[in-house]
């Protein structure tokens, strides 16, 4: 799953998700793009899922590109525990999206098989997303 | 291509409130500029723009352009430069026209059109990989071609078309000639990666403080693995 080799800090603050993607928001290697519709975060583990069910519905062709990368670093308590005693440890790492971001992009396939794999790859995501493409169709 | 006739209206009103209003009424803000004219505030018809955007291939069109819809012989013609939208809704925010003077070659990044049908392509040995999708053409204004062909029926696996390879009837490619447009390459094969036992465990373990940073954030694009 991806994952920073190294980052500067162990734990980040939780941060906001305000506004729109002011980068990232145009397709730019593929035909076909999937693009977020809300803001949210995405865990390695979706998506992975995503880039699975992508590349099973395309049958091993064609290229598939992810354009966003899990980096922020993600705490959770252990459970059972009382509240207090410092922040909880690291436990998976997230991608922060907000609107209009492209998140995957794939080429080298025909148009409807590219929309199929899209559509089934977008079921792993935790919010809205559509399918763009390049020509605009 | 040709030259497209494009009304717009002037607009007195600015700022983010007098933008929304507008947009609420069906009307465009929009700006136009040039070398030989002063800068001026205007605004375009919504639906109308939208229709003449949907039918451009490219990402450059040349408008005539007729103040408060009035069609006169020496109207003005106008480069699209920039067309700011929102990303979630497709809705058009602002529009950027400048003047060009006429009789003059312009810059303007035409769509290149993959045709024709490779005998690679069809038993599935290759696929067509395009690296470029737009090429820029200095040409006059009333030659613009709407796009321009690249034929890919005598290609054989792993050739190459390169800018200096494509053919126009007018103007000249300002785009490096060197530049690769597209090539067939043996298709990709996506390999499915099995994940490892025990791969989680090191993932706090790794971001130690005071290590120096990484370019590790932002834009960052990965390619699935061949």
């Amino acid at each position: 799953m991806l994952m920073p080799k190294r980052t500067k800090h162990r734990k980040t603050f939780k941060g906001k998700r305000r506004g729109i993607a002011r980068r990232g928001g145009t397709i730019a290697f593929g035909d076909y793009g999937l693009q977020a519709q809300d803001c949210g975060w995405i865990s390695s583990r979706q998506l992975e899922a995503t880039r699975v069910a992508i590349t099973r519905r395309m049958k091993r062709m064609g290229q598939v590109w992810i354009r966003v990368f899990p980096d922020k670093p993600i705490t959770m308590k252990p459970a059972e525990t009382r509240m207090g005693k410092g922040k909880g440890a690291p436990e998976y790492w997230v991608a922060v999206v907000k609107p209009g971001r492209i998140l995957f992009e794939i080429n080298g396939v025909t148009p409807e098989l590219a929309k199929e794999a899209l559509r089934l790859g977008a079921a792993k995501l935790p919010f809205k997303t559509r399918v763009v493409s390049r020509l605009g169709e | 291509m040709g030259l497209i006739s494009l009304d717009f209206f002037n607009r007195s009103t600015t700022g983010k409130n007098a933008n929304r209003r507008a947009r609420a009424a069906g009307r465009i803000p929009a700006v136009i500029y040039g070398t030989h004219r002063e800068t001026a505030n205007i605004e375009l018809d919504q639906k109308g723009f939208v229709k003449i955007l949907k039918g451009i291939t490219g990402s450059g069109a040349i408008f005539q352009i007729h103040q408060d819809g009035e069609i006169g012989e020496d109207d003005p013609i106008a480069l699209l430069k920039e067309v700011q939208s929102n990303p979630v809704n497709d809705e058009i925010l602002h529009v950027d026209l400048m003047e060009i003077p006429r009789g003059v070659p312009v810059t303007v990044a035409v769509s290149l059109v993959v045709v024709g049908s490779n005998n690679a392509v069809k038993t599935g040995e290759g696929s067509v990989a395009q690296s470029l999708t737009e090429v820029e053409l200095s040409c006059r204004p009333s030659q613009l071609p709407d796009f321009i062909e690249v034929d890919i029926t005598d290609l054989e696996l792993n050739d190459k078309i390169f800018v200096r390879d494509l053919k126009t009837e007018v103007g000249e490619f300002v785009t490096d000639p060197e530049t690769l447009v597209l090539n067939i390459k043996p298709p990709v094969i996506l390999v499915e990666e099995e994940p490892e036992e025990g791969e989680e465990g090191v993932e706090g373990e790794e971001g130690a403080e005071g290590e120096s940073a990484e370019g590790d954030s932002g834009d960052s694009t990965e390619k699935s693995g061949e």
